[in-house]
């Protein structure tokens, strides 16, 4: 049987260019009076897809799921859903179903009668509709609780309600608004990997509107990150992390050290930054910036080096400066290292061994240190 | 919230007996064996016989119940409206002075309701007797439903509605299968709210009612002023009863459909 | 269709209240207007003019210059009116200040109690509602008059000598409407302080605030609204309270309420106490329309 992982590294439909889209926002805005909350967004989503929008509150990302669900009307564009347009259509008639933040379980209905009311309105026969109930409890593993009523049930129980309504239909296209956000960090994981199978099992597209970029890289094939109601970058968690577009979206996802400078000189696949100060960072990532530019060099604290001693390979980038601060956090150490000229740059240390080497302490003189790839250099 | 104080405690339990110490008196009473209300003759039960053949006071006590019933029911229905249009459409012409009509009987004097209903039923030209009062309670009492429904509806979630419609539901269908079965607890308190006034009622009742249409708070304000017996005190020892047992049933019922549940539920997991 | 459906729907549910209210509450106030501008006739209806259509529009112009405002300007002549209408603000002011004093506290007990007793409190201050008020008003004539039981109880204590003479003075109508209006009182204050956050009270004790005065700096202010809402229900009713003058105040007490009601049954004067009725609701459109405002910003505030 083949694991998950692999069935997810050969699906790329947005590299392939004969895929269609399933799902596509063609310039869409959407005005609350004077306030624009989405500012002429277009986007695609392929079918099958485990789609995220990521951004913090406010950027549009809840709004334009509502208009993917049929609860509010673009002021301008259009949304496609397979390639029929979604213009007019009340949310009740489209083949979209939605899991809500709050869970929005009916209160005076058992768990049953909730898994089975989008079932009732379709004119689904009673004994098909049986059947169907119990295949989704037994999904989400409720099947003792079917006739509880949702104030009898545990935070996570109800979140699993939820989806199990919301999946019953069989819908094409499952919108998740915020799906762990109630949930505590243990259950929150277990949950991130039982939505992926799920959606794999059942072979449906999911989108998942979320603040927490964790859950996104966990979860999602592709990303789309949000800001003031503009898609600023869509990519896989990957390109996400290593490759960002932006100093905005290198700052949003993870954390990231930065250094501002200009561009001293391209030399073939080499390029040289100032970064101030007597620092100079030789990169084999420069991208498109010409000479004279100021550019932004974005290395991740897991790719930089700290040690006691100078390291010996000329070709990495150094620097010298003082331990400012430790944290140990039991799988990984972050070193905060203050460099003579002020500029603190964050390094983390992943503790493979349980007594390292080279310990460092608080004050202690060191060197930190990342070879040319290590990071980007961004534009803007 | 912190400790329940000495002083709380006293001024609830004080609060509560000067509540309900006239009730208290009243059935006690309800049971003297001589005539006076004040003075204690012995155990007796013979007002509860005789207030069943005292004609005018059984009439009253039936005209009462069907007044307050059907009124109640009428004014749920308005009120229930009445709170749906000011808390789901925030804009429509009139909506002030529809506001303004909604909650003031919750305030007015009843002499002044009493008197304009009556000089409009005579405008009207009609008949004052059941009908009028029933029209009179109505109106007075929609008000009382329409606080409550909406202070119910103002804390209701909109996303079960939303939810419903995504599950494939038509607003017409949301409403009935959700909306309405939420709220219920609240309308029915509405509608227990609007009985209890109408049942209640004297001033609006003297000024509406008219001959065949004594209602049961106007027959003891007759009777007070003459001088009253402890049948009085029967009824209304008897009306606490049913309200009473009315709302044991009620918890109980409740209490039982909980136990069968959970017995349930052993019985699934067991297997 | 389903939105037909839908705009039909929400066009009836606003509509039918309206026209009823427009109908049974609003129009009856006009008509009480007109008739306090008629005079009193041995006639049925016992009022003149009748306005109608019957003899045509000359008709009603006629019947509209017989009207006049002769009986406010009788009800400005006697002085009985006008002290009916200043001792009845003046007793239902006084009421609406000793409910206060008495349903604070309890409201308060009921707020700070555990949560789970808090329902059941709850009930107990609604169920008096269900028995009948007038005969809750007619039991503490029992208590109060000089025979009554509390006479009989102090007397038995020796607290006095001789019986107390309640009945049929002003203390017998405050504690009357103190009583009966008691509930609405209580529930508004109630649920204003059950809102109320009592970390508030911790931290300002934590900042060096002694108990009474924290209650006057903080939870009094944050419960205003509750307080507000429960004078004015006390308050505007009281006003034009009938029941309890009458079966408890006696012969001296003058209250409007009354008043209207002698000049309606007794009197057979439909004009005057029509005229009665108005200057009445002209007394007390400012406290309803304080009122009105208050219940919108409740609703704004739930929203």
């Amino acid at each position: 049987m083949k694991s998950l992982g692999s069935i997810r590294r050969s699906f790329a439909p947005w590299a392939d260019p004969a895929s269609k889209p399933y799902i596509s926002f063609e310039s869409i805005t959407k005005k609350f009076g004077d306030f624009i909350a989405v500012n002429d967004l277009s986007l695609v989503i392929y079918e099958r897809e485990f789609f995220a929008l990521l951004g913090a509150s406010g950027c549009g990302k809840s709004t334009l799921l509502r208009m993917l669900a049929g609860f509010d009307e673009p002021t301008a564009g259009r949304i496609m859903l397979d390639g029929q347009d979604m213009r007019g259509i009340p949310p009740y008639r489209r083949p979209v179903n939605m899991m809500f933040q709050s869970y929005a379980l009916f209160p005076h209905m058992t768990v049953e009668a909730n898994i089975a009311f989008g079932l009732k309105q379709e004119g689904m026969p009673k004994p098909e509709i049986e059947k169907r109930v119990k295949e989704m409890l037994e999904l989400v593993k409720l099947e003792q609780f079917s006739k509880r009523k949702p104030h009898q049930l545990s935070g996570g129980q109800r979140q699993r309600v939820a989806l199990a309504r919301s999946v019953a239909k069989r819908p094409k296209v499952l919108l998740l608004d915020e799906p762990l956000g109630a949930l505590d960090k243990k259950l929150r994981e277990e949950t991130q990997f039982e939505l992926m199978d799920l959606q794999q099992e059942l072979g449906l597209t999911f989108v998942v509107v979320t603040h927490d970029q964790e859950e996104a890289m966990t979860m999602a094939d592709r990303i789309a990150i949000m800001d003031k109601g503009k898609v600023i970058q869509v990519a896989t968690p990957a390109e996400v992390y290593e490759a960002p577009a932006s100093r905005f979206i290198a700052d949003f996802v993870g954390t990231v050290n930065m250094f501002e400078g200009k561009v001293m000189a391209r030399d073939g696949s080499s390029t040289t930054i100032d970064a101030g100060n007597g620092l100079s960072i030789r990169t084999d990532n420069g991208g498109d910036a010409a000479t004279g530019n100021t550019v932004w060099y974005a290395v991740r604290p897991e790719k930089i080096r700290v040690s006691s001693k100078k390291p010996d390979d000329q070709s990495l980038n150094a620097a010298e400066g003082e331990v400012w601060d430790v944290a140990y956090l039991g799988d990984m150490t972050v070193y905060h290292v203050k460099l003579d000229d002020g500029r603190i740059v964050r390094t983390s240390l992943i503790n493979s061994q349980r007594l390292t080497d080279d310990p460092l302490s608080w004050n202690d003189r060191a060197w930190v240190s990342f070879r040319p790839d290590a990071g980007v250099v961004l534009t803007k | 919230m912190g400790k329940w104080s000495r002083f709380n405690i006293s001024s609830v339990v004080l609060g509560f007996a000067f509540l309900y110490l006239p009730i208290v008196i009243l059935i006690v009473f309800s049971f003297n064996e001589s005539k006076l209300v004040t003075v204690w003759g012995g155990f007796s039960t013979k007002w509860y016989v005789s207030m069943f053949s005292n004609r005018g006071l059984m009439d009253a006590a039936w005209v009462t119940a069907r007044v307050g019933v059907i009124s109640a029911t009428f004014a749920t229905i308005l009120g229930t409206m009445a709170a749906l249009a000011l808390t789901r459409y925030t804009r429509f012409r009139g909506r002030v002075l529809f506001s303004g009509m909604v909650f003031a009987p919750l305030v007015m004097p009843e002499v002044i309701t009493g008197l304009s209903l009556l000089l409009l039923f005579v405008a009207m030209g009609l008949d004052r007797g059941f009908l009028t009062v029933t029209l009179a309670h109505i109106t007075f009492t929609m008000c009382f439903v329409a606080v409550v429904v909406q202070s119910r509806l103002i804390t209701f979630d909109r996303s079960l509605e939303e939810a419903a419609m995504d599950l494939g539901a038509t607003p017409v269908r949301t409403f009935f299968a959700i909306t309405l079965p939420v709220i219920a607890p609240a309308i029915i308190s509405g509608w227990m709210l609007a009985f209890t006034l109408s049942l209640d009622d004297l001033v609006i009742a003297s000024f509406t009612s008219g001959p065949g249409a004594t209602t049961l708070p106007m027959k003891i304000y007759s009777q007070v002023r003459l001088g009253v017996t402890p049948e009085i005190n029967a009824v209304c020892t008897l009306l606490i009863a049913v309200v009473a047992v009315g709302i044991l049933i009620a918890s109980i019922a409740n209490k039982r459909r909980e136990a069968q549940r959970i017995v349930d539920e052993q019985a699934a997991l067991r297997n | 269709m389903q939105r037909l459906a839908a705009a039909v729907a929400s066009r009836l549910v606003i509509a039918v209240p309206y026209v009823w209210l427009l109908v049974f509450f609003l129009i009856p106030f006009v008509i009480v207007f007109k008739i306090s501008l008629s005079q009193t006739a041995i006639a049925m209806p016992p009022y003149v003019p009748t306005l109608g259509f019957s003899d045509g529009i000359s008709g009603l112009f006629d019947g509209l210059k017989e009207l006049s405002a002769d009986n406010y300007i009788w009800l400005t002549e006697d002085s009985l009116y006008f002290n009916a209408y200043l001792s009845s603000v003046i007793i239902a002011g006084i009421s609406t200040i000793l409910t206060l004093m008495v349903g604070y506290p309890i409201a308060y007990g009921m707020a700070r109690a555990p949560t789970t007793l808090r329902p059941i409190l709850l009930m107990l201050v609604i169920l008096p509602f269900w028995t009948s008020f007038l005969i809750r008003v007619y039991a503490w004539i029992g208590i109060l008059k000089p025979e009554g039981l509390l006479n009989q109880l102090l007397l038995s204590l020796h607290l006095i000598d001789q019986p107390l003479i309640i009945m049929n003075t002003h203390t017998a109508i405050f504690i009357g409407i103190v009583y009966s209006y008691l509930p609405f009182m209580v529930l508004p204050l109630y649920s204003a302080l059950e809102k109320m956050d009592y970390s508030l009270i911790e931290a300002a004790q934590d900042l060096g605030c002694r108990p009474s005065s924290a209650f006057w700096k903080i939870t009094f202010p944050l419960s205003l609204p509750g307080v507000i809402a429960g004078c004015l229900l006390v308050f505007i009713p009281a006003v034009g309270e009938f029941v309890i003058p009458d079966l408890l105040g006696g012969s001296q007490t003058l209250m409007i309420g009354k008043t209207l009601w002698n000049e309606f049954f007794a009197n057979r004067d439909w004009p005057v106490s029509s005229a009665v009725a108005v200057i009445l609701l002209l007394l007390l459109v400012v406290p309803i329309m304080i009122f009105q405002q208050a219940q919108a910003r409740a609703q704004e505030q739930g929203r």
